[in-house]
């Protein structure tokens, strides 16, 4: 297709374009009919695991399909809102062709509209791949017609994307360039777990009596009578309601050009702004002096400590998983007799601790900024990773210990197995992350670690076996072995291949 | 028990050779720096330079041949001969959220400088680099020269007897690089020995006791610029010209 040098659809496709190689570099040395077999592999295992899904909610009556699906399409909005955050964010700091475009002569807001198309094509691919799976199931059992929920899904992503535009444009004009990033990392970091801690807390709160076991059988739901005119809409028109689906979809096309035409103007100018954040900037800071504290091994601790309390992107993601956490917390301090703490408390901790000990492993380990000038220094390589890894550990022992303690205090032998369990999940999270690497600056760290979806993937594959294994163990079911042996054979078919990774 | 007699040279390297996917990177290098001596290794690009000063830094293993740092063998025990080796990359490798007394604090522990030494050199270095009022502000927002002064001092911080500089001054302005080329030349004055790589003809042609011209991973020419323009026939000559003539002399088939 010819289209004219700096039309808005020459930008809306140089955008998709630039966005589809990032996509490629996930998949860096596969050949494409590789890649293609395993997006489809990936597309026919989620098709599979939302199966069983679909077969309950076709069960349901048609309240609690309303209901369910109320709570599913605010989850989702909320998820693309996240997402959409999370670019606009990136596009201001990282630029990319961003200052290219803004010196060119093409229109501000062509450059606004194909950036922000782009964006929600993005998001909805990436949040439709979950999503669709289980639309494409539902349809399967109860009719064609659930497939309207993909016009739904494309349209909130456009109404997500104006939200997020205004919700970006809204952070910069409150807290200034310098400050954006981090309070949109923190506010999608929220969005994205709004809705589940928010159910969660709200059925533990509601109701204190409750045993932890009924939150195993909670989903998030939304009343019927509680919904807005936001939620109907969208959730009508996935039943098949054409008036719904129809405003639905032309409110979020004028919402999503309103706030391009509207907003996309004052997003050029925080651009311009947060461009001279690119010049070095020196901030002082009043410290008191202190002495040198010695030691090779207490350097490099105190320094990947200072290097890992002093990354924005782990802070967010940190909080994220605290966040998760939240619940736990709440979990222990009224449940205290129930016979189900344990199964709720360890393997969200095992999930949560996992996560970080990988993150941390690929940032210490891997985002090292200096790697040939601590290859100059007269210690061994072995004596730099022991460091780095009891730097690892510290902040997650501090994590540990909360939860570990309040478990203990009412079930010691859980307490332990939990610990026990945490301690295996971690070491083997960070083990893949460290021999799988993919190392990048720091400065680049949100970018890279994301990039080999495939160590993720074991990431979560690990945290799972080690969690089931431990509420396996807790129970006293013999196939916490299996799942144990499992986890620990996967870690092995993992090890690296060549002495070029050992 | 016997003393071993004082090494008479700083860096020894004997038959050194290098090859990456089968192509030659250093060929049979000979090289001797001594003691106190500033020397310039200069060369064209891909000539080998860089390959030289990573292999004796300790970042890079050699295919062949032998590198002594002050009489200890590189090969044989690195920690000892990076325990009196600094090395400076043209690019700093610096930590961006760390503060220069944070990271010059870093270094020190790591090569093992008692503390109360490291912060009154810490201080002594960060005050001749101009870079004592930002002592407490992150790296992230220093300018490039702010950087490699930074890099500088972290390099000097545990008194090195062998300093490898590779290209130090791109991308300084000349008052920054006036600072590190004054202060590079106050060491060597103190009996250490600096090796530096560099593009700029001048700096080497100002600063250097002896220059090494190094072709296709071979030492072409060596001594002080008078050796080397009485070499050429071209008395009186600047550096450039010895240089470009040298080089296309072993470059000619």
């Amino acid at each position: 297709m010819s289209l004219r040098p700096g039309s808005f659809l020459w930008l809306v496709r140089h955008d998709l374009r630039v966005s589809l190689r990032r996509f490629g570099g996930h998949f860096a040395g596969r050949s494409l009919a590789k890649v293609m077999a395993m997006i489809a592999l990936g597309l026919a295992f989620m098709h599979l695991i939302c199966g069983p899904t679909a077969a309950i909610f076709a069960r349901k009556d048609l309240e609690a399909q309303e209901s369910l699906l109320g709570g599913a399409v605010l989850f989702i909005l909320l998820w693309q809102m996240s997402q959409v955050i999370s670019q606009f964010t990136r596009l201001l700091y990282s630029r990319g062709d961003l200052d290219l475009l803004l010196s060119s002569p093409v229109s501000g807001r062509a450059v606004m509209g194909a950036h922000a198309v782009a964006i929600a094509i993005e998001v909805n691919l990436v949040v439709g791949s979950f999503v669709f799976p289980m639309a494409d199931m539902v349809a399967l059992r109860m009719g064609a017609g659930w497939l309207l929920a993909y016009p739904v899904v494309v349209a909130s992503g456009l109404f997500a994307t104006a939200c997020g535009l205004a919700i970006t444009v809204g952070l910069f004009k409150l807290v200034g360039p310098r400050r954006t990033r981090m309070a949109a990392q923190i506010t999608a970091a929220v969005l994205a777990s709004a809705l589940i801690l928010g159910g969660q807390l709200a059925y533990l709160l509601s109701s204190p009596a409750r045993p932890a076991s009924a939150l195993i059988a909670a989903a998030p739901m939304v009343s019927p009578t509680s919904l807005d005119w936001l939620t109907l809409a969208p959730v009508r028109g996935v039943m098949g309601h054409a008036p719904s689906l129809l405003i639905w979809t032309t409110l979020c096309v004028i919402a999503f050009a309103l706030a391009v035409v509207r907003l996309g103007p004052t997003f050029l100018r925080s651009a311009i702004r947060s461009g001279g954040l690119a010049a070095p900037q020196i901030v002082a800071r009043v410290k008191p002096e202190r002495p040198f504290r010695p030691g090779a091994n207490a350097a490099l601790r105190r320094k990947e400590l200072k290097l890992l309390a002093r990354d924005p992107w782990l802070f967010s993601r940190a909080l994220l998983q605290l966040l998760y956490l939240s619940p736990v917390s709440i979990i222990i301090w009224i449940s205290q007799d129930d016979p189900s703490l344990s199964l709720i408390v360890a393997p969200v901790l095992i999930m949560v601790l996992s996560h970080l000990a990988g993150i941390m492993a690929w940032l210490t380990v891997l985002s090292e900024d200096a790697p040939d000038f601590m290859a100059t220094a007269p210690v061994s390589r072995d004596a730099i990773l022991r460091s780095k890894l009891a730097a690892i550990a510290i902040p997650l022992g501090l994590i540990l210990l909360g939860p570990a303690l309040g478990l203990c205090w009412h079930k010691p032998w859980d307490a332990l197995l939990t610990v026990l369990f945490c301690i295996a999940a971690c070491v083997s999270t960070a083990l893949v992350n460290m021999w799988h690497p993919a190392p990048a600056r720091r400065e680049n760290a949100a970018s890279r670690h994301n990039a080999p979806k495939i160590v993720s993937l074991k990431e979560n594959v690990l945290a799972v076996c080690w969690a089931v294994a431990c509420a396996a163990a807790i129970e006293q079911e013999g196939y916490w072995a299996y799942a144990t042996l499992a986890a620990i054979f996967f870690v092995w078919i993992n090890r690296p291949r060549s002495k070029a990774h050992a | 028990m016997s003393l071993s007699p004082a090494p008479t040279s700083a860096l020894s390297i004997r038959g050194l050779c290098k090859r990456f996917d089968g192509k030659s990177a250093v060929d049979q290098l000979d090289l001797t720096v001594r003691p106190g001596e500033f020397y310039a290794l200069l060369g064209p690009n891909g000539a080998g330079k860089t390959t030289t000063i990573r292999m004796t830094a300790g970042l890079l293993l050699p295919d062949s041949g032998s590198i002594e740092v002050f009489g200890v063998d590189v090969l044989k025990d690195p920690v000892a001969a990076k325990r009196i080796t600094a090395w400076l990359p043209d690019e700093p490798a610096l930590y961006d959220k760390l503060d220069p007394l944070e990271y010059l604090e870093f270094v020190a522990g790591l090569w093992g400088v008692e503390p109360g030494v490291a912060l009154a050199r810490a201080r002594e270095l960060l005050e001749v680099l101009e870079l004592w009022p930002h002592r407490h502000a992150r790296c992230e927002g220093f300018s490039r020269g702010m950087k490699q002064k930074v890099a500088l001092a972290g390099a000097l911080i545990h008194n090195p007897m062998l300093l490898l500089l590779d290209e130090p001054l791109t991308g300084l302005d000349a008052a920054i690089a006036r600072q590190v080329k004054d202060l590079l030349v106050a060491r060597a004055r103190t009996g250490r020995a600096i090796i530096l790589t560099t593009h700029i003809l001048e700096v080497a042609e100002r600063l250097a006791d002896r220059i090494g011209i190094i072709s296709a991973g071979r030492l072409c020419a060596e001594g002080t610029l008078e050796e080397l323009r009485a070499l050429t026939g071209r008395a009186g000559d600047s550096l450039e010209n010895v240089f470009l003539h040298l080089t296309s002399r072993t470059a000619a088939p």
